[in-house]
This record gives structure tokens, C-alpha cells and sequence, in this order.
């Protein structure tokens, strides 16, 4: 079977001053062209708080922040991006990237790993077991027996691996999609066999697309692709129908001012059944999971006592 | 002619995971979704609230080796939900509480310079340490900090954000003992220059941190007397770090419960107790205080007979009020039974008379009269109200007591521009004014 290519633009910081408005401009800009995912791309302001702000301000377009594993902790990675999850009803993915911990030295207040890329295999795990960690249905306000929480559905995580140690739960219920996607985002060979294993989609540059695409067990492949404002819209449509037609699940589009660039864009995608068409107001609007052909999230802890 | 009247300054606290919020009445919602937040945001800002504030915890509460279930429990991340609420509020404050335990000190500085970008100058900072080893095994570096490291880390945070929410972008080199980073900082000044920053807690320690970085202090000190006395004492400490009186607001955490009349709001505050320490919660409460299960004694029969257990605190390790009890155990119960035989009370009624108890009671002069006297006689500068409903649990207040409130001219009505700091009349933040 194949999934809908799925169409999405990175949004720039703009700056160092974060500009709500801009955001906000760039963001409707995407949604209005009938793209079904925006990126909001590190910067100095927190990408998950700018998500977070777009999520309250869109109603279609999926929002993924883009947050590396190396500086951060996976609970508040994981509390934050589920909370996006819960303003964007569904529509919140997690673009991982992975630094080079020789170039954030310094920055935190633990060592960096210097094997990044098995900190970033045992950080996703965690923020998935911490999703995981609250079983859908685990609050009942049970009047009856004065109970708010069946504690049964509420499961320690206990993750020790060698870089890090998790004990959960979490202090966030499971989020709408119980596991919103992941992205990652491969920029060498680690990153890209971090995707491999443990990814829901792979963003790659273009020249990475053949040889995974032979692999049968890839996940969705999204390309990145810069747009020059100078190249004809149609021209950058045909490179975009190749892609669909080469079986890429997506592609990102990176523009340095993405609100003109969409404008520019936005007929010759539309022509080319590229974009998601105007929908009906009353349309249930798919969740990022449903957009990227993924099924439904399987909760560890709720099959293990079944 | 009179001096100007004294301004009373708001903030409503999102009910909280524990037992003050009522989660088993017909008007009780969700408490994670954006609409609750939302709607208390939108409700708090219509009245001239000047805030609204986040609460945060990093683990589940436990109770006898389970995950404690009787109450309000889970919520979603502090920082982002605020991000949120910044599209869909125009002037409200929005405070988050942050431990400087459990987050990194660039992350803290970047995350509320974002927000403060984000909600054009609204943001504001509960600063507070953790001493919980529960919550630390959820980090990168467990369980760490001992007592006096905890506040070492806090002031070099608080130091390093304050240099780079000043500076802008730029190299920036932090050799603290704890904070002892470098590198390239990347965001411009927040509009605030410094985003308002709270300070919790009424330790002596507590009081001279907040003299000397704070903007506004969350004190407990909700009674007319104590609350003269500790004003006196925090605005008395502002001067040798030389800053002004009305540099630090003095904000009391407090609840209430409104009625028609005084008689009214005492019967509904009666019931909302009642829905507060279920039989459940009050065997929880009172295990916590003889520190040993009484799981098999009811709730609504008489005080246990057993006595209680000092020592090791087995049955609620972690629990602020288990460890409160410590030493006085057997003199609390004592004293316990002792009011059960006078009152005829059961163990529930004894848990209700003891442990739950509302700030304000009364019909809405009566709330609107009390409010204005303590901020008028110097008690405090206003109050951070926790209603105990979710979402509705101030409509009550913004309908009845806010119109009185402003009638007397006591707190303002409509809109009032500039930042948060402008609207709560704090001087734009320079190290000169914080005693650094």
C-alpha cells in the first residue's frame, strides 16, 4: 500500500529575538498552501514552546519541534512533547537530532556522552516508556471508592542503561496519539542508523533516498529539500512528484523566508496533488501517526499485563 | 487629599494534585486539557488578574509503596502549556514553577526568555529547589544535591540567567561551583529585561533570597498578624540590598469559599470539605501522621486507639506533612483525641478539622472586605487564590467580589499596558536594583 507524500515546510528561527507573529505568519502560511507538517527548526527561542504556541494556533497542519537528545533530559522531552501533543489534539511529532558532544561541551551541567548517538537510542526509549507509563484509560474518578487514578494503569519505567537511568512515571498522562512520531533527523551514519532501528520516519537529504528505499524494512523516508526562491515553482514541483514517485513518504521543504516561498509554491503544488486540498471545515482532521501511515501506538505496559 | 489606594495584586493558582481540588463534582473537568487552562486563564484576566500560576511536581505522589491514587494526578509541562496560553491570553502573567534542581541553568534561561518573547513580556518564575531523591531518579544525575549544594546551584543559576537575559547574544563563561558553563548565548534581551521571579518559602534563608533577587515573594502567611509580621520583616531586609519597599510584592497563597451570605459559605465550605477528605483520604492523613497503616480502622468511626510510631518514616517516605508530624507524633494524637471526645468527632471529622481548612469564608462583601483590609493594613500586597474547581472554580469570584473590588478602587479596571513588570509597578530590573 502507499501513504499520501506528506508535505512539510521548516520554519526558521528568524533571529535572535523570537517574533510570535512572524511564526505565526510562516505557520498559517503552510497550512493555507495545504501542507500537512511544519518543523520548527532549533534556534535561540525553545522549539518546544514555539510548537506549543502554533499547536494553540492552527487547527490542520501537524507541528514537530525539532530537540536534540544530547543536552536534554528525556523526561522533560517527554512531558513536554505530549503536552503539545494534548494543544495540537493529535497533531505534534518530534524531530530528533542528535549534537556532536564535542561542540556542546560545556553547556550542561553533566558530561556529554561522547557516544551521542547510543545516548540518543536510550533517550527515545525513554520518553516513549514514559508515554507508555500511563495506560490510556488509567483515570477513572471513581466516585465509589473516592478513587481518581486505577493505580495498576500507572507503571514505573525503571530504564538503566548505560547512559542514563529513568524511573517514571510520568507526571503527564499518555498524549492523544499515545506515542506522537519521530522524526530523526540522520546527518551521518550514526544518526542514520539510529533512524533505521528505532525512528517512525527518517528526514535525509536527497542523495540518501536510493539506497535506503532498496531496504524493505526502512521506515517513511522524508527528503530535505532546500528551495531557491530563484527556481520556476513548477520546476520545484516536478523535483517533488520525482520524489513521490521514487516512493519518498514526504519531503521538507527549507526556505529561508518560508511564508513567500509558499505563496510563491502554492498553486503549483496544488496542481500537481501535492498538497492536501481545500477540506471541509467539519473534516476530522488525521492525527500526524495517521498522515504518516503509521498505525496505532502499542502500549508496552498495557500488552505486557494482558 | 489621600494617598492613592494601595492596588491589590491577584494571581490564580491552577488547582493542584492534591487533595484541595474537588475532582468528584458534577463541575469538575478535565485538568489536563488546554480548554481548562484556558478558560481559568481567560477568567482570572477579565478580572485584573495581574498572574497566572503553575504549580510543579516531577514524580507521582506515593503512599504506602503505591502510586498515590485518591487524588487530582497528573498535569502537562509547565512551560510549554504557558506557551500555549500565551496565543490565546493578551495580558495575564503566566508563571511557571521551576526547580533549579531538576533543570539545566540554560535551559531555565532560555525557556522563560522564549516565553517572554512569546507572550510579549509576560513571563514570570517560581524559583524553588527539590529535595525529593523520588524525582531524581528521573534525571540524568539522580538523586545529587544535599541541602546547602541545592541553594548553591540555585543562586549560580539564577546569577548565570540573570547575566544572559541582560547581555543578549553573546560568549558568556559561568565558573561556579555548580554552574560552571561556557559558550555562546543566542537570544536577544526578553521585553521584561528580566521575566518577574517569585520566590516560595518562608525559611529565614528564604526570606533573604528573596530580599535580594526576587520580585515577589509566595508566602504561606495567609492570617491578618502573622502576615503584618512577616511583611514587615521581608520589606525590612529590601534596604541593604538597596532596593525600595515596593521592589518585592508579598503575595499569600490562599482559598476560599463563597456564599449568599456568611452563613451560606460556611455550609458550602463545610460540604467542599467533606468532598475534600473522602473516608479514603482521611485514613491516608492520618497514617501519615501515626506512621503506620490504619487501613483496617473507618474513617467515620473513632480516633484509632493505636499509637503512633516515630522514627523511620515507612508508610508516606517523601510526604511533606509525614515529616512534619515528626517528634510530636504521640503529642499531636494526644491532643487529637483529646478535641474527638470534646467534639464527638469521628477520625474523618478530626482530618477535616485539622488538616483542611479554608483562608477566606463568606458571602462576597465579606471576602472583598477582607482581601482589601489585609493588602490595605500592610499584611500583604495581595494573594495568590487556589480555587478548588477546575475550570470554573474562579467564575464565582470574578462575578461577585471583583465588581466590589474595584468599587472601592482597590484594583483595577480594564486594561493596563506595558509588560508584566510594569503592570505590578516593579522597576525595570538592572543588577543595581537586585543587590547584585
Amino acid at each position: 500500500m502507499t501513504t499520501p507524500f506528506l508535505l512539510a515546510a521548516a520554519l526558521p528561527a528568524h533571529g535572535p529575538a523570537p517574533d510570535p507573529a512572524r511564526l505565526l505568519v510562516d505557520a498559517r502560511a503552510a497550512e493555507d498552501a495545504g501542507l500537512h507538517l511544519v518543523t520548527i527548526e532549533a534556534g535561540p527561542a525553545d522549539p518546544l514552546l514555539v510548537a506549543a504556541r502554533l499547536a494553540a494556533q492552527t487547527t490542520r497542519i501537524a507541528v514537530a519541534p525539532v530537540t536534540a537528545t544530547t543536552t536534554t533530559e528525556p523526561f522533560h522531552v517527554s512531558t513536554a512533547l505530549a503536552t503539545i501533543d494534548v494543544v495540537a489534539a493529535g497533531r505534534a511529532g518530534w524531530v530528533l537530532t542528535v549534537d556532536d558532544p564535542a561542540e556542546v561541551a560545556g553547556t550542561v551541567t553533566w558530561e556529554p556522552p561522547s557516544d551521542a548517538a547510543g545516548d540518543a537510542a536510550e533517550h527515545l526509549d525513554a520518553v516513549r516508556a514514559l508515554w507508555d507509563s500511563w495506560e490510556e484509560d488509567a483515570v477513572i474518578r471513581d466516585i465509589a471508592t473516592a478513587r481518581f487514578l486505577d493505580r495498576t494503569k500507572v507503571h514505573h519505567v525503571d530504564l538503566r542503561g548505560e547512559h542514563l537511568a529513568v524511573r517514571g512515571p510520568s507526571i503527564t498522562p499518555r498524549p492523544p496519539q499515545g506515542a506522537p512520531p519521530v522524526l530523526v533527523r540522520a546527518t551521518d551514519a550514526a544518526t542514520l542508523a539510529l533512524g533505521r532501528a528505532h525512528g517512525d520516519a527518517l528526514l535525509v537529504g536527497e542523495g540518501a533516498l536510493a539506497a535506503l528505499l532498496a531496504d524493505p524494512e526502512v521506515p517513511p523516508v522524508l527528503v530535505e529539500l532546500a528551495v531557491d526562491p530563484a527556481e520556476d515553482p513548477a520546476r520545484t514541483a516536478e523535483r517533488l512528484a520525482a520524489l513521490r514517485t521514487a516512493r519518498a513518504a514526504g519531503a521538507v521543504l527549507h526556505a529561508e523566508d518560508p511564508a513567500r516561498a509558499l505563496e510563491r509554491l502554492e498553486p503549483a503544488l496544488r496542481a500537481a496533488g501535492l498538497a492536501r486540498p481545500a477540506d471541509a471545515a467539519d473534516d476530522p482532521v488525521p492525527t500526524l501517526r495517521e498522515r504518516l501511515g503509521l498505525g496505532p501506538a502499542v502500549n508496552r505496559y498495557a500488552e505486557a499485563g494482558r | 487629599m489621600s494617598a492613592p489606594r494601595k492596588q491589590i495584586r491577584l494571581a490564580a493558582h491552577f488547582p493542584g494534585v492534591n487533595n484541595t481540588t474537588v475532582w468528584g463534582d458534577p463541575a469538575a473537568g478535565s485538568h489536563i486539557d488546554l480548554a481548562s487552562f484556558a478558560h481559568l486563564a481567560q477568567t482570572a484576566e477579565r478580572a485584573s488578574f495581574d498572574l497566572f500560576f503553575l504549580a510543579e511536581g516531577l514524580s507521582l505522589r506515593e503512599h504506602a509503596g503505591h502510586v498515590h491514587d485518591l487524588d487530582v494526578v497528573g498535569r502537562p509541562d509547565a512551560m510549554t502549556i504557558l506557551a500555549a496560553l500565551a496565543a490565546v491570553t493578551e495580558e495575564i502573567g503566566l508563571a511557571a514553577t521551576l526547580t533549579t534542581t531538576y533543570h539545566e541553568p540554560l535551559e531555565v534561561a532560555r525557556q522563560l526568555a522564549t516565553l517572554d518573547h512569546l507572550s510579549g513580556g509576560r513571563a514570570a518564575w517560581n524559583l524553588v529547589t527539590s529535595t525529593d531523591a523520588v524525582s531524581g531518579a528521573n534525571f540524568r544525575r539522580g538523586a545529587y544535591l544535599p541541602y546547602d549544594e541545592r541553594y548553591v546551584r540555585a543562586d549560580e543559576l539564577l546569577a548565570l540567567a540573570d547575566r544572559l537575559w541582560a547581555q543578549g547574544p553573546g560568549p558568556f563563561h559561568a565558573a561556579g561551583v555548580q554552574v560552571d558553563l561556557h559558550g555562546d548565548w543566542d537570544l536577544a534581551t526578553p521585553p521584561q529585561g528580566r521575566p518577574v521571579i517569585l520566590q516560595a518559602g518562608d525559611s529565614p534563608a528564604g526570606r533573604e533570597f528573596a530580599a535580594a533577587r526576587a520580585d515577589a515573594v509566595f508566602t504561606g502567611n495567609s492570617d491578618l498578624e502573622a502576615g503584618k509580621a512577616f511583611y514587615a520583616d521581608v520589606k525590612g531586609r529590601l534596604a541593604a540590598h538597596g532596593r525600595r519597599p515596593e521592589d518585592l510584592l508579598v503575595l499569600p497563597g490562599a482559598t476560599f469559599v463563597l456564599g449568599d451570605t456568611d452563613e451560606d459559605a460556611r455550609e458550602r465550605a463545610a460540604h467542599v470539605q467533606r468532598q475534600q477528605v473522602s473516608g479514603p483520604t482521611a485514613i491516608v492523613f492520618a497514617e501519615q501522621l501515626w506512621n503506620r497503616d490504619l487501613s483496617e480502622h473507618d474513617p467515620e468511626g473513632p480516633i484509632p486507639d493505636v499509637e503512633p510510631v516515630e522514627g523511620e518514616i515507612t508508610i508516606a517516605p517523601g510526604s511533606i506533612p509525614a515529616r512534619a508530624f515528626a517528634g510530636k507524633r504521640h503529642a499531636t494524637v494526644a491532643d487529637l483525641r483529646e478535641r474527638a471526645a470534646h467534639e464527638g468527632w469521628s477520625l474523618r471529622d478530626a482530618m477535616i478539622a485539622t488538616r483542611s481548612r479554608h483562608t477566606f469564608v463568606g458571602s462576597a462583601e465579606t471576602i472583598a472586605d477582607t482581601l482589601d483590609r489585609h493588602v490595605q493594613e500592610d499584611a500583604c500586597d495581595g494573594f495568590i487564590l487556589v480555587p478548588h474547581l477546575t475550570p470554573g472554580g474562579l467564575d464565582e469570584f470574578a462575578e461577585r467580589v471583583v465588581p466590589l473590588l474595584r468599587e472601592r478602587g482597590s484594583l483595577r479596571d480594564g486594561p493596563a499596558p506595558g509588560t508584566l513588570r510594569d503592570r505590578l509597578g516593579l522597576r525595570p530590573w538592572t543588577p543595581s536594583t537586585s543587590g547584585r
